[in-house]
């Protein structure tokens, strides 16, 4: 029933955000659009300049929301989410060196491969770190020290930067948008994103038994050292490849699990696909409110998902403090 | 043959032998009272049997080496009640308890999906004997410690696993609730289930136990039957402590009454 509403609101906001720009089109026009039919502008219009857009926010928000929901899940902590892996940050760390290089500019792809390569290399890293004898509080503690580390790297190069239009182009990159990109970016992180996504919801049922903790939870013949590894490579592939094609975008990862979580009784098993497709809802809403006030410059959607996601945290701790109380 | 039979088993961990020299057998229908003092390795014990620690030595059940039980096939075998009662989430009661099913689940939507009408009937049966059926519909954060002692031991009844381990399910009861749940595990025994169960109190495994294992600094001091096992010098030998032991109605109850300078692992060797 949920997953239903979500799908609906997530159709009904993709048709809003393929008709609206600077030629607004109506339902029926993207429609028409879509299939092919209708005039030639319309279907140049929607499918190549706002198909793209719509198309990556789904992306982008289906791999935060699930990446977000079954790292709360594995580790037990609802303030887990993709970035605390260090994965967006080493991601975000492999782009802003080929920017700070100049390499992005000798070709197109070189860019996204670079943020794809960092963040497979902190996931055998962070694999490397828990193997042996491993347990979640290692897993959480080694993330954030690669998140440091990552976060740390990348302030070097911009504190470095050769020329500052070097660092607008990292400053802006690192903001994350979804706007100015087409299939190419698309197909580039697809087949990473399809992965990590199937990764992640074969991984749900195992996750509601982790309620009771790691040793009931093996007891019920769950294998945690083979479910950590599928959550880890699941949210790296998937965070990991949209980061590379969009840029950092915070908060969708913690917030959305946290939004959905009382809709499915509580359980991290069925959270994790109404988690990620709240993603998507949330990511896609958000696309569309940063283009409503006419200003001509429009904000970056990293920053309005933090600006959304930030107050929205606080309030989050405010009543789980009052909880306790 | 016993159903569960350990030999040498030995868990080793951080340095030092946590479990040392360990032999027990447990038949079908045996309620075993694993006793003695903080660190004595009764948990290490009850884990390494639930293959949650690397051990030494073999235990077997039915016959086969549990450590190759395939895991799923394993987890239907054996049902493990652990110390820490904390639920993460605030699931409701009838969900927490279903996850006992989740050995059962097939296909892929293992532990969150439909469940059969046998895995109902499991389900509804423990609430049932664990007096919880009443809050089936209750968030899991909002239960008293006791309510939630009995729906964690539902949980474990709903695996119907022929083998039960408990650790301390009575740690958080009132005296009334730890007499219900020592009276449950006792009939899951007589319905042919072999129950393993931690405890502290010394007059609950005197009363409910059919045998006893005194655990010290990881070996065993006294195992066997119920006479045997709670002498005054076992007591003293393990715990440290001076007690009153009485009858009533047949059986012996005690009551631990002083402490006694400990005797150490060298002068009793």
């Amino acid at each position: 029933m949920l997953n239903l509403f979500l799908l609906l609101t997530l159709a009904l906001l993709s048709l809003l955000s393929l008709g609206f720009g600077e030629a607004p089109l109506s339902a029926g026009e993207v429609i028409a659009g879509l299939l092919g039919i209708g005039p030639e502008t319309h279907q140049v219009i929607v499918r190549e300049i706002r198909l793209p857009r719509v198309v990556l926010a789904w992306l982008v928000g289906l791999s935060l929301g699930a990446s977000g929901a079954a790292l709360q899940g594995l580790l037990r902590n609802p303030l887990a989410e993709p970035g605390l892996l260090g994965i967006s940050a080493s991601a975000s760390l492999g782009a802003v060196l080929t920017l700070y290089f100049g390499l992005a500019l000798v070709n197109p792809w070189i860019l996204p491969a670079a943020a794809m390569f960092c963040a497979l290399l902190a996931t055998l890293v962070l694999q490397a770190l828990t193997r042996a004898g491993s347990n979640n509080l290692t897993l959480i503690l080694a993330g954030v020290a690669l998140s440091s580390l990552a976060g740390a790297l990348t302030s070097l190069a911009l504190n470095l930067a050769p020329n500052p239009s070097d660092a607008q182009d990292i400053v802006l990159w690192l903001l994350g948008s979804i706007s100015d990109r087409s299939f190419d970016d698309i197909w580039l992180c697809l087949p990473f994103v399809l992965l990590g996504l199937t990764l992640l919801l074969w991984c749900a049922p195992s996750l509601d038994a982790l309620a009771l903790g790691e040793a009931e939870a093996s007891s019920l013949g769950i294998d945690l050292g083979r479910l950590r590894t599928l959550i880890i490579l699941g949210s790296a592939l998937s965070v990991g490849s949209t980061v590379a094609v969009t840029g950092a975008i915070g908060f969708v990862g913690l917030v959305v699990p946290h939004l959905l979580r009382r809709f499915v009784g509580f359980r991290p098993g069925p959270l994790l696909p109404a988690s990620a497709l709240g993603g998507a809802v949330l990511v896609l809403a958000a696309d569309i409110a940063l283009r409503l006030p006419e200003t001509g410059r429009e904000p970056m959607l990293g920053v309005v998902t933090a600006l959304i996601g930030a107050p929205f945290f606080l309030a989050l701790v405010l009543r789980s403090r009052r909880d306790l109380l | 043959m016993s159903r569960l039979e350990l030999v040498e088993v030995a868990v080793h961990l951080g340095g030092r032998f946590l479990v040392e020299a360990l032999s027990l057998q447990v038949g079908a229908g045996e309620l075993v009272g694993l006793i003695g003092p903080n660190g004595a390795g009764k948990s290490t014990l009850i884990k390494a049997i639930a293959q949650l620690l690397p051990y030494r030595g073999s235990i077997r059940l039915h016959g086969d080496p549990l450590d190759q039980i395939p895991a799923r096939e394993r987890a239907r075998q054996l049902a493990y009640l652990s110390q820490d009662d904390r639920v993460q989430w605030p699931i409701s009661v009838a969900d927490l308890v279903a996850l006992g099913r989740h050995p059962y689940r097939g296909g892929w939507w293992r532990g969150a999906g439909r469940s059969s009408t046998e895995d109902q009937h499991a389900i509804e049966s423990a609430m049932r004997a664990t007096d919880v059926w009443s809050l089936r519909a209750r968030a899991s954060d909002t239960l008293s410690g006791g309510e939630r002692a009995r729906v964690r031991l539902a949980r474990a009844l709903a695996v119907e696993a022929p083998l039960l381990l408990a650790d301390e399910p009575v740690a958080a009861l009132d005296p009334r609730h730890q007499l219900e749940v020592m009276e449950l595990l006792r009939t899951q025994a007589h319905q042919g289930a072999s129950v393993i169960v931690v405890l502290h109190d010394l007059t609950l495994a005197s009363r409910f136990c059919d045998r006893l294992l005194l655990l010290h600094e990881g070996r065993t001091v006294a195992s066997g039957t119920v006479e045997r096992v709670l002498s005054a010098d076992h007591l003293r030998l393990a715990y440290g402590i001076g007690a009153v032991i009485g009858e009533h109605q047949g059986q012996s109850y005690i009551i631990p009454w002083s402490c006694e300078s400990l005797v150490s692992k060298a002068e009793r060797c």
